[in-house]
């Protein structure tokens, strides 16, 4: 048998194929106008809302939509404090929220604004007790509901189980969203940099003042370096010349660009009694004057995981199920990453129908 | 996985010759068809990813290592030494001109917080004392809103 060139060495490119890469590169270079069209031209949020309450620089904003309400349970959204929340709602057939509004679920989302120099005093007591307590207030008031249902998203998920544990009264419903409640895990990337004897956050807030947002970002994407700095910019060239990609790229890079500070305070005490001391589930963490108890959340609990997050792993968040008073919990570890969780197109044609269907049968 | 440098069952200690071993391996374990017309295309997708995969796996390793947790920590160090005397400087300069320094507006937040979570402590113990006055016809009432605990407390 004869072995030609290319069977021999598969990996060398043909002179014909060469030609074809050629012709490629020049049918992508000539599309790349339209991307940069694409690109000035993208939109994120696909559900118009109101801004029905405004506190400092918090906004909270209520859905409006044709769908009659057909459940009385309002529903409300709190993302993290280190991004913007509309990567819940970033583009149609991409939006958690649409699921929910579109299901008749009168439904709110919290913007928690930009912390800026002022801001860098603001702590957990300050984000749980008086932003996060008036805005549950606010719908209450409006809704005319003693308990309302809260979906918590990352970071913000922490701070929803820790509001839940100290207002039980004011909740209906606990749905946790990649949400990390137990530190003790050390192997994990994040645990690693941020241990005590690596990141001493007591003096990084001493000199920035508020947790900056590069620092931030930086950390995160060197989390996945290969996928996030290499990998993700193949793909978009192979993928140049489909606008439906582009437009569902750019919406991403938007959000994952927009990265802002965190209030320096919160920054710490997160980081310290959390993360470092993992106080949170040890029901040793203080707010204020008062100590967060897991076991009194005793309101139906969904914990939903994703099994390839690297940010948040479910072995920080599904020891939460256990934490709980509640009798009505579950959890879902769903095969997604960590934002694929809220945008994946997979998590929104399976994963949020059904969570719909678990909150409509806890109104 | 602690420290980078370990020799890890046997095989080379070398992070770098590890990674290109490793790559090597999976790349020539990676299955394509040698006959078919179009295989370099797909073969070169596929060796890419084992690449990518490789090369992956290799940084999560790296950013694991008590080598790169060692980095970090210094440049980590480095970096708020800097700012620590940039900011020392920027406040002996803007004092010089009779300015402002953020360690000023940060004194007076501190002392507004202060003020305002001595005004809650008070509307907090009013707010108790009328609760305790309207005890008694409690039960006629909706506790929307009710009950906020306003408190700022000690720092832990």
């Amino acid at each position: 048998m004869t072995v030609t060139f290319p069977q021999f060495m598969p990996w060398m490119t043909t002179p014909e194929q060469m030609q074809e890469q050629w012709t490629e590169l020049a049918r992508k270079m000539a599309h790349l106008p339209k991307a940069l069209e694409v690109a000035r031209k993208v939109r994120v949020g696909a559900t118009p809302s109101d801004a029905v309450f405004r506190m400092d620089k918090l906004r909270l904003l209520r859905y409006v939509t044709d769908v009659e309400q057909q459940y009385s349970t309002p529903l409300l959204v709190v993302f993290a404090l280190v991004n913007r929340p509309y990567i819940l709602d970033l583009r149609p057939g991409k939006s958690v929220v649409s699921h929910f509004v579109n299901r008749g679920f009168d439904t709110y989302n919290l913007d928690w604004g930009v912390p800026t120099d002022g801001d860098r005093f603001l702590d957990m007591e300050d984000y749980i007790e008086r932003y996060l307590d008036s805005v549950v207030d606010k719908v209450r008031e409006r809704t005319g509901c003693e308990r309302i249902s809260m979906l918590g998203y990352c970071m913000g998920g922490s701070m929803t189980a820790m509001y839940a544990a100290l207002h039980p009264e004011k909740v209906k419903n606990v749905i946790l969203l990649a949400a990390p409640v137990d530190w003790s895990n050390r192997e994990y990337l994040l645990a690693k940099w941020t241990d005590a004897s690596i990141f001493d956050v007591d003096k990084v807030m001493q000199v920035y003042g508020n947790a900056p947002a590069e620092l931030l970002q930086g950390s995160f994407q060197l989390l996945k370096p290969v996928s996030t700095m290499v990998e993700k910019y193949f793909t978009f060239y192979e993928n140049l010349e489909d606008e439906k990609f582009l437009e569902d790229f750019f919406a991403m890079e938007t959000w994952l660009n927009d990265n802002i500070p965190v209030a320096g305070e919160m920054f710490r005490q997160f980081v310290k009694y959390c993360m470092q001391q993992n106080l949170l589930i040890q029901g040793k963490l203080r707010i204020g004057e008062r100590i967060v108890d897991l076991r009194k959340i005793t309101c139906p609990v969904l914990n939903l995981t994703a099994t390839q997050d690297h940010l948040v792993p479910p072995e920080l968040s599904l020891p939460f199920n256990d934490a709980v008073g509640s009798t009505d919990r579950k959890s879902i570890n769903f095969p997604a990453g960590h934002i694929g969780l809220a945008v994946g197109t997979k998590a929104n044609r399976e994963l949020w129908p059904s969570v719909c269907d678990w909150l409509a049968a806890r109104d | 996985m602690g420290n980078f440098e370990a020799n890890e069952g046997g095989a080379t200690s070398d992070p770098f010759s590890r990674f290109w071993v490793d790559l090597m391996s999976k790349m020539s374990g990676t299955p394509f068809a040698p006959t078919a017309s179009q295989m370099q295309d797909e073969a070169m997708k596929r060796m890419r990813q084992a690449f990518f995969d490789s090369w992956a796996k290799h940084c999560d390793e790296f950013l694991r290592s008590d080598a790169f947790l060692d980095i970090l920590k210094k440049s980590m160090d480095s970096a708020l030494a800097f700012k620590q005397e940039l900011n020392e400087f920027m406040t002996r300069a803007l004092h010089e001109k009779q300015m402002p320094a953020r360690s000023d507006t940060d004194s007076i937040l501190l002392v507004l917080r202060s003020m305002e979570g001595r005004v809650l402590e008070r509307l907090d113990q009013l707010s108790r004392r009328v609760d305790a006055l309207e005890k008694p016809t409690a039960g006629a009432t909706s506790d929307l809103g009710a009950g906020k605990r306003r408190t700022k407390g000690v720092p832990q």
